[in-house]
């Protein structure tokens, strides 16, 4: 038991350090680039231009004006940080975020008015859970279920379908079969037949029903396409992968011993076989909901769908550089959360990790 | 193992169509100008004359309604000389169910001695009636104070007259409608952009609409007369009638002919996959063997790196990278490259602490070679075949990086992309006006790319990978 706290402890070590890793670079990036500099002086430079407009506007005279402008940049480049060099700044900054103070946007606000980069997070994170969250589970569950079938199959024409929807799982993007859908039965239908089978995009209509069963009901309707593109695409990659978890499993020479030993098929399968194959099989499911997080900002974007993805590329447009680090941030943190949950549940479904 | 790979379906379909984009990439660098991006694709000038947002030619097989094609005729020597009056006669036959985009005029290097030349523009419809679309061009500079004849205008840019937008024109199209019985004012006329509809089209009512028109087929007649000294002249002068399909590919909304564009993005498609492939899995091919051979603090530090670099949010790193370095073709590359060697890496290693312990190796290092000599003789080559499938393997992600990048914007501006066709597709309504020619097209040759190297990863991996060999 020692040992396996020791693992998890450098497990966890290693994943914070990713963590600030991430971190160190992103603020390298943005200041040796000089970025955060050029942006901080825009902000500092509209700020004090407006103060003086105010002053000007009292009448006060113009010698008094010149000087409290002098003071007012001053003291606001000093609340900027800006009277320092980046890496006297970024290290405060990183600090502020590990103890998850993700601070405020420069512009970005939630649909509620905040602009605090939680209350974005807030506002957005469920959106993107409902869509990926929903495509993601049906999708693993329907081709796991077809991969361990399959698995056992190997060579048949199941098996061989399975193959080729993986290749096509790993060349077709998902944006781009979420496009097809949306043009070929949202648009195509209404233009030419003036029919609306599935809305062209957006999470629900504008104005939302206000009844909570047409509103989820109005939910799925627009969940419906993102859902569709997603099976499309990585169904095959899902089945392919579990088939080929479950076949090398079934190769094993315990597998074998345990037909010689004369068990029935059902019970070699459910415990010889697919026992073993659990671990990886999870790996995949827990990594891809973690990823599904920040990996779908083109998908949403198609979708329209106002989740995180969105965020992320509105926060680049407008240049808004705290969100921009939070959301990294955020991100990875999701991530290396979702890894260390695996060491933890990796110790729960494989005794050979917790008997080591 | 060349007739292995051929003899499985996947491998030959994945070849010839990396053979077939090989070969179109090849005909593509050797017949474009390789600053094509910046002198033809961005520049709007080059695509005035072309029709805007129509599809292709082809379309015409599938509709029951008849496209007008894209007319394009020039003369260079006057059709008939009388005196001071120069003609030019040209003859559209028009016998489409549809109306075309516009007409232009076009005519350069205009040399008069006396006074401003009249150019004028009438039409002859097949039901006998004559519009006179415009009596003078206005747009001609007179002669500056100090300037003696003969006077040169429109040398580098011809003079260009988009019927449709001219005002002149315009007023009498408005009129000539007014004289059929179709109430429209000058303002609508220039607006809904009717002239074409008013040009070649008989009323039906008297709203001012496109409605109200239908399509009178039969041969126009144009004659554009120059009137001014016997000595005036025009090097050529051009008539465009802007049809409603073009080309194989149709146009997008610049009128940007989408067949040159897409033609285009094969190389550059091919080129990003190509270099980004080839430099990542070196990079993480000599990293792997480096850390598998070598061991100990190296390997640690390689793997832990190797892990950090395949396990970060790929996308939003990406997307930050780029537009933080700027969009460039090369800050492109380099992200993916950068971001791309840590899984060969991880698999590298992995193969080659099982050839460390080979007896071959042993033998090496008790002959005396040195860790470098046996890294390079001896681990190397066994690797190689595993990782040369990699290296297949990276370049559709990187070609589909490279679309993703693109069609969020950030691609590089002065090279035309299939990414960057389908987001400038996407960004400007190709949806909403049901423009499939425009934003299909592109999408379906990425993945089509993308599938080819695919297949010929699966093709390769059985034969290259030693553990799948020996099932």
């Amino acid at each position: 038991m020692a040992s396996l706290a020791k693992t998890l402890a450098i497990k966890a070590v290693t994943l914070f350090l990713v963590l600030l890793g991430v971190l160190v670079l992103l603020a390298v990036l943005m200041g040796a680039t000089g970025l955060s500099d050029r942006l901080l002086m825009s902000i500092l430079n509209e700020q004090v231009r407006a103060y003086q407009q105010q002053l000007i506007q009292q009448r006060l005279p113009l010698e008094q004006v010149k000087k409290a402008v002098e003071e007012y940049n001053k003291t606001l480049a000093e609340q900027l940080g800006i009277n320092q060099p980046w890496y006297f700044r970024m290290p405060q900054m990183i600090w502020r975020l590990l103890t998850l103070d993700l601070g405020e946007s420069r512009t970005l606000q939630s649909s509620w008015g905040s602009r605090k980069i939680s209350d974005l997070i807030l506002d957005r994170l469920p959106n993107t859970i409902i869509l990926t969250t929903t495509g993601i589970v049906f999708t693993a569950l329907v081709g796991i279920w077809t991969g361990i079938y399959i698995g056992s199959k190997i060579g048949s024409r199941a098996d061989r379908v399975v193959s080729v929807l993986s290749a096509i799982s790993y060349a077709l993007p998902l944006w781009f079969m979420g496009l097809v859908l949306v043009f070929v039965l949202a648009y195509a239908p209404r233009i030419l037949w003036g029919i609306q089978i599935f809305p062209p995009g957006g999470m629900v209509s504008t104005p939302p029903p206000s009844e909570p069963l047409a509103y989820f009901l109005d939910l799925l309707w627009h969940l419906a396409l993102p859902l569709l593109a997603s099976f499309i695409v990585f169904f095959g990659s899902w089945a392919y992968t579990t088939r080929n978890i479950v076949f090398n499993v079934s190769q094993e020479d315990f597998v074998n011993f345990a037909r010689a030993k004369g068990l029935p098929e059902g019970l070699v399968r459910r415990r010889y076989i697919l026992r073993p194959s659990l671990p990886p099989i999870l790996t995949n499911f827990v990594l891809s909901l973690a990823f599904s997080i920040s990996g779908y900002i083109i998908t949403e974007r198609v979708f329209n769908w106002p989740g995180m993805g969105s965020l992320y590329y509105a926060a680049i447009t407008a240049l808004d550089e705290p969100v921009i680090f939070a959301l990294t941030y955020v991100f990875t943190l999701v991530y290396v959360v979702a890894r260390f949950i695996l060491e933890i549940l990796y110790v729960i479904v494989d005794p050979r990790i917790r008997l080591a | 193992m060349i007739r292995e790979f051929f003899r499985s379906a996947s491998g030959v379909a994945g070849f010839a169509i990396i053979l077939l984009f090989s070969i179109i990439a090849i005909y593509v660098v050797a017949t474009f100008p390789l600053d094509y991006g910046t002198r033809y694709w961005s520049n709007p000038k080059y695509w005035e004359e072309y029709p805007k947002l129509v599809p292709p030619v082809w379309y015409n097989y599938f509709v029951p309604e008849k496209l007008p094609q894209h007319y394009i005729s020039e003369l260079r020597a006057p059709t008939a000389t009388e005196d001071n009056v120069k003609r030019w006669v040209f003859s559209y036959n028009f016998d489409a169910d549809k109306f075309p985009t516009g007409v232009i005029l076009k005519y350069a290097n205009l040399t008069f001695y006396e006074s401003l030349p009249i150019i004028s523009i009438k039409v002859k419809r097949p039901d006998g009636l004559e519009v006179v679309l415009m009596d003078f061009d206005s747009g001609i500079p007179s002669p500056r104070p100090g300037e003696s004849p003969p006077y040169v205008r429109f040398v580098e840019n011809p003079r260009s007259i988009v019927l449709s937008v001219e005002p002149g024109v315009v007023r009498r199209a408005a009129e000539f409608a007014r004289s059929q019985g179709v109430n429209c004012t000058v303002t609508e006329v220039r607006e809904a952009v009717l002239l074409p509809y008013i040009v070649f089209g008989v009323p039906q009512g008297s709203r001012c609409s496109a409605e109200s028109f239908k399509p009178l087929k039969g041969t126009y007649i144009f004659e554009v007369e120059l009137v001014g000294d016997p000595r005036d002249r025009v090097d050529y002068v051009r008539l465009i009638v802007q049809g409603a399909v073009y080309g194989m590919m149709g146009t997008d909304y610049l009128g940007r002919d989408l067949a040159q564009g897409l033609l285009f993005g094969f190389p550059v498609a091919l080129f990003i996959g190509g270099v980004v492939a080839v430099l990542a899995t070196a990079i993480g091919m000599g990293l792997g063997i480096l850390s598998g051979y070598v061991g100990g603090k190296v390997d640690e530090a390689i793997q832990r790196f190797a892990d950090v670099m395949n396990n970060l949010p790929l996308l939003p790193l990406l997307i930050l990278f780029v537009f933080v370095l700027g969009r460039s073709l090369f800050n492109i590359i380099f992200v993916l490259v950068v971001f791309g060697w840590a899984g060969t890496t991880i698999i590298v290693r992995s193969m080659v602490l099982s050839i460390k312990t080979s007896q071959f190796v042993e033998a090496a290092k008790l002959a005396g070679a040195s860790s470098w000599w046996i890294m390079w003789k001896h681990i190397l080559p066994p690797v190689l075949p595993y990782s040369f499938a990699l290296m297949i393997l990276n370049i559709p992600g990187a070609i589909l990086s490279e679309a993703s990048l693109s069609f969020l914007g950030l691609g590089d501006p002065s090279i035309p992309t299939w990414g960057q066709i389908m987001q400038q597709a996407f960004d400007n309504g190709a949806l909403q006006n049901f423009s499939w020619w425009w934003i299909l097209p592109p999408g379906i040759l990425i993945v089509i790319t993308a599938v080819g190297f695919v297949l010929v990863f699966f093709a390769l991996e059985p034969i290259v990978n030693p553990r799948l060999r020996r099932q």
